[in-house]
């Protein structure tokens, strides 16, 4: 029963495997993260901590107000490879990394402008 | 270093371009500061542009306006103002401790730095945990909303509605307008949330609105096929030998939203957990300000509440942020005042007791924190 309730969508953690982790004595949603990925997923924790907090909340009887909630992060959303490996002066400055990771830039030594003017 | 983005400044960057946003960045480049206005989406307007129904409630000048129609006027009006860029499709990813912030646009990433910054960033729906949640048919309303009223598509042909606060409501209300039926609203507190306005309409429509009740299980294999609900007690336990097997191919989840605030937890803004508010919520003064200096917040990020609102705490932010870089804002006194006897106002009456709960607790909390 607990099996089909899902809590974290994108990691794909039931309830059941969260009450299990509770049980086992790992009473933080930073352990439970660590151990089951929950929160390190596209939605970054927005759909399960609520739910896997209230969980905890109800075994330990802490109020979720005094649970400590783990460090967010930069970036909080998904980015591409070759954006983190920054410029290339060319392709073979990163061996191994295929062109289309690297997307348009590939080809570009020219520092990037922005298509605007700010005011 | 060769090939790094430079730094790109700016008086005020406002993230966010809802109804906050939007009235924020209006609000600041009024004042003639150099105005940033950012949105992931290719539109202005955040949840606005969803909202087919004409507002009211308030004496604010947007009363009986359709929804998407105020994004429209807000949008043509800043766009008159030469010292105010909008860039769209540019989602904010980062803050870090030297002030930059990044942005993700046309597959870049962009660097920024505000004197100030106004945090406009809305709100994430919450979901329930209920079984076989997981089933294509579980929708957020905010899906739901996104579906028939941003691209034109029916999200189901039968559908049942969990949570009768506004957004439940009102996305009921617009879901039988579709040609949708709406099998019930089921509402798990023992009183329904929303205005009474919204909830009239629907029952005129023959829209039952159940309280006391929650989905227990959702029904099918490879799509949502129906639905169990049951009555709960008043510890929010389901009820034996209550359930009710409903058919329906979709199942709406209206059950509240939480503050979308990342770039404050990176900027180190302390947060505070107030359930009234949607959740965890920063801290921040009455002029919309957050213990870190010239961090401001608008609208759902600050704490959940609707739209009008938003607008209203927007200018809030906007003249605030601008008055403390040295712009002049004319007749700044007054205006805040107006604002925030508006805001008082918006916020009276029974449906306005859980914010006033919230914004009370959050008071006591900056106390006692700084």
């Amino acid at each position: 029963m607990d099996r089909d309730i899902i809590v974290c969508r994108c990691e794909d953690v039931s309830l059941a495997e969260i009450r299990e982790l509770l049980r086992e004595g790992y009473t933080s949603l930073d352990e439970i993260k660590r151990i089951k990925r929950c929160g390190m997923g596209p939605c970054q924790g927005k759909t399960c901590a609520p739910i896997i907090l209230k969980e905890i909340s109800s075994f330990t009887g802490r109020p979720v107000a005094e649970l400590a909630v783990p460090s967010v992060r930069p970036p909080v959303g998904g980015i591409k490879l070759g954006e983190i490996l920054g410029q290339p002066d060319s392709g073979s400055a990163y061996p191994g990394v295929p062109p289309s990771a690297l997307n348009r830039y590939s080809s570009s030594t020219k520092p990037y402008r922005p298509p605007f003017c700010l005011p | 270093m060769e090939g790094e983005t430079q730094v790109i400044s700016c008086d005020v960057i406002v993230i966010g371009a809802g109804p906050a946003g939007l009235m924020a960045a209006l609000r600041a480049g009024e004042a003639g500061a150099g105005v940033l206005l950012i949105d992931r989406e290719p539109f202005t307007g955040g949840q606005l542009v969803k909202q087919t129904h004409r507002f009211f409630g308030s004496k604010h000048q947007y009363a009986g306006t359709r929804g998407f129609d105020i994004a429209v006027r807000i949008t043509e009006k800043i766009e008159c103002l030469k010292n105010v860029k909008i860039l769209l499709e540019a989602t904010a990813l980062g803050y870090y401790e030297d002030g930059v912030l990044t942005v993700l646009h046309e597959g870049r990433m962009l660097k920024f730095k505000g004197k100030a910054i106004v945090v406009a960033t809305g709100a994430h729906e919450r979901f329930l945990p209920f079984e076989n949640n997981d089933l294509p048919g579980v929708y957020g309303a905010g899906a739901v909303q996104t579906l028939m009223n941003v691209y034109g598509v029916l999200p189901a042909k039968r559908i049942l509605m969990v949570g009768a606060g506004n957004i439940g409501l009102i996305v009921s209300y617009q879901l039988v307008q579709a040609g949708v039926e709406v099998a019930a609203i089921i509402e798990a507190a023992p009183r329904i949330g929303g205005y009474l306005v919204h909830a009239s309409k629907v029952r005129r429509l023959g829209v039952p609105i159940m309280t006391g009740y929650t989905i227990k299980r959702a029904l099918g294999k490879e799509c949502v096929r129906g639905a169990i609900i049951c009555k709960i007690d008043e510890n929010w336990n389901p009820v034996e030998g209550t359930e009710i097997k409903i058919e329906v191919d979709a199942v709406c989840l209206a059950v509240g939203l939480s503050s979308l605030c990342e770039l404050l937890w990176q900027a180190e803004v302390p947060m505070v957990y107030i359930p009234e508010l949607g959740g965890h919520v920063p801290l921040r003064n009455e002029d919309m300000e957050t213990p870190v200096e010239r961090i401001y917040v608008a609208g759902d990020a600050a704490g959940i509440e609707e739209a009008t609102s938003a607008m209203l705490e927007g200018e809030l932010a906007g003249i605030n942020a601008v008055s403390k870089l040295g712009y002049s804002v004319e007749d700044y006194a007054n205006k805040r005042g107006k604002i925030l006897s508006d805001l008082k106002n918006l916020r009276s009456g029974p449906v306005g007791e859980k914010i006033r709960a919230g914004l009370a607790r959050l008071r006591t909390l900056r106390n006692g924190n700084l």
